[in-house]
């Protein structure tokens, strides 16, 4: 048997007067649209009130960007120690020491900001705003928890200034490293890099004084053993004075806070600025 | 006598394995996983994509940079050499790795440079700064030992500084960079082993000379 289907069942019903005059005006009115939409130059058409799309400056990354640069992030160390003394996180032990990384970073900004005026630059006086907001600040959360954000706070507030501290000085040393290639002025090569050796023997002090002697002196990593260096018991990443046989530019992985459900630890990684960090010609400190 | 082929087979190949880590920390450093390089929506208004004046530094040694990156591989050879007699005078003990780790990083440092400098690479320590320091190295006194081990790498760090001033050729500028960086890390273990820990100028300062091709 065979079944003969019904048009009007499969909704093609033949065009009826009144079809054929709304088909034939919404194609009236789609074509004097794309019509407004044209332009000469085969740029799109605007349509309505859009405001006028008007080209972002140029900016360059030149010597003066990176100095600029660089400085915000030596503000952004002196800040973040200033709030981890604030909250009282640092073990008693540390406080010397911690002292004595904040008046080398307050030397150096100021060393800094003098090469950007010999420069030709105006110096960035403050710490670095990407820093502070999508780094600093989540960071310093997992110190003192926030409920709001589902945020337990640190069982080892101690351990986790000092993770912090660790961080912080590897990624300024790491900074200092990579400008050593971006730099053009040859002679600003041997003005930044004694800064970044200052950055990283800070680092190896943390990280001596969070993990103790002799564990944190040397990182497996130097003899091959690359899982003995990333693995331990509780759950707290490992951090070492002497990381590898070279110094490397690579994220600086971290663990903070307490043991979750799944017995693991809030991980997180920093590293040295990109485009993004960096603090462009235009940009001033916030009043 | 020995196969000539075969030890330029060795030579070859732990050249290879210097540059093959280099390349490695490099290829790290330029393919980061992280937002700051990543998410273009952070830029700061103000900013469009922003561009880089090329270097106008060129990569290779030029033939200046051969001979100030031929005598940082003697100084890296015979930093190697000087920890290798501490070992053989047993300062290491059978617990302590820092010593190793210092002869392994020289040793990596001195292949980065033989990989860079290829057949101009002096391949061999300075003979006159090995005999000037070896008194001071000949001890299994592990603190003695970690004292001038810390002279040592401060004394290194001011030397390759003063070359980064110097060196047209980023490769050699960028090769540098990571070694001094780590033998700066070096310095601070090597003044915590020799009981200056308390002592902030001896963990964290460099106050020391760099040395001159023509010293070495």
């Amino acid at each position: 048997m065979t079944i003969d289907p019904d048009p009007s069942s499969l909704g093609r019903a033949p065009m009826s007067r009144r079809g054929l005059l709304i088909t034939g005006g919404l194609g009236i009115s789609l074509g004097a649209v794309i019509a407004a939409c044209g332009s000469d130059d085969g740029e799109p058409g605007r349509v309505g009130l859009a405001p006028t799309i008007t080209d972002l400056p140029d900016v360059e990354v030149d010597d003066i960007v990176l100095l600029r640069t660089a400085s915000s992030l030596e503000y952004s160390t002196i800040d973040l120690y200033e709030q981890l003394l604030e909250l009282d996180a640092f073990g008693a032990d540390s406080i010397p020491l911690i002292d004595r990384f904040i008046e080398d970073h307050r030397r150096h900004a100021a060393g800094l900001a003098e090469l950007t005026v010999a420069a030709g630059g105006e110096p960035y006086e403050c710490p670095n705003r990407w820093m502070s907001t999508r780094v600093v600040e989540p960071l310093l959360l997992r110190i003192t928890g926030d409920e709001a954000e589902d945020i337990e706070p640190s069982d080892d507030p101690a351990r986790d200034a000092l993770t912090l501290a660790n961080a912080f000085e590897s990624m300024l040393g790491a900074t200092y490293q990579q400008f050593l290639v971006q730099i053009r002025a040859a002679e600003l090569r041997q003005e930044l890099v004694p800064y970044g050796v200052e950055e990283v023997r800070h680092a190896a002090a943390a990280a001596i004084l969070r993990d103790g002697a002799p564990d944190a002196y040397i990182s497996p990593a130097v003899f091959g053993d690359e899982n003995a260096a990333t693995s331990s018991d509780d759950g707290v990443l490992p951090i070492f004075a002497v990381t590898g046989h070279f110094a490397s530019l690579a994220p600086i992985e971290m663990t903070l806070g307490p043991l979750n459900d799944a017995d693991t630890r809030f991980s997180t990684s920093i590293q040295t600025p990109a485009e993004n960090t960096y603090v462009y010609r235009d940009q001033a400190c916030e009043a | 006598m020995e196969n000539p082929t075969r030890r330029r087979l060795l030579v070859a190949g732990l050249a290879g394995t210097a540059a093959t880590a280099l390349v490695g920390q490099r290829t790290s450093a330029t393919a980061p996983t992280e937002p700051p390089s990543t998410d273009a929506s952070s830029i700061e208004p103000g900013s469009s994509e922003p561009t880089s004046a090329p270097p106008t530094a060129p990569g290779r040694p030029t033939d200046a940079d051969v001979t100030l990156l031929g005598f940082a591989q003697q100084l890296e050879l015979t930093a190697r050499d000087l920890y290798q007699l501490a070992i053989d005078e047993g300062a290491a003990g059978s617990e302590d790795r820092v010593l190793l780790a210092c002869h392994k990083n020289h040793q990596a440092a001195a292949d980065a440079l033989s990989a860079m400098l290829g057949r101009d690479a002096p391949q061999k320590r300075d003979d006159a700064l090995f005999d000037e320091w070896a008194p001071r190295f000949t001890s299994a006194d592990l603190q003695e030992v970690a004292a001038a081990g810390l002279e040592l790498e401060n004394m290194l760090v001011a030397t390759q500084i003063e070359m980064i001033g110097q060196l047209e050729g980023l490769d050699g500028i960028e090769a540098l960079g990571a070694t001094l960086l780590m033998q700066s890390r070096m310095g601070t273990v090597l003044a915590h082993l020799s009981g200056q820990g308390d002592d902030p100028a001896a963990l964290l300062e460099n106050s020391a000379r760099a040395l001159t091709p023509t010293e070495g």
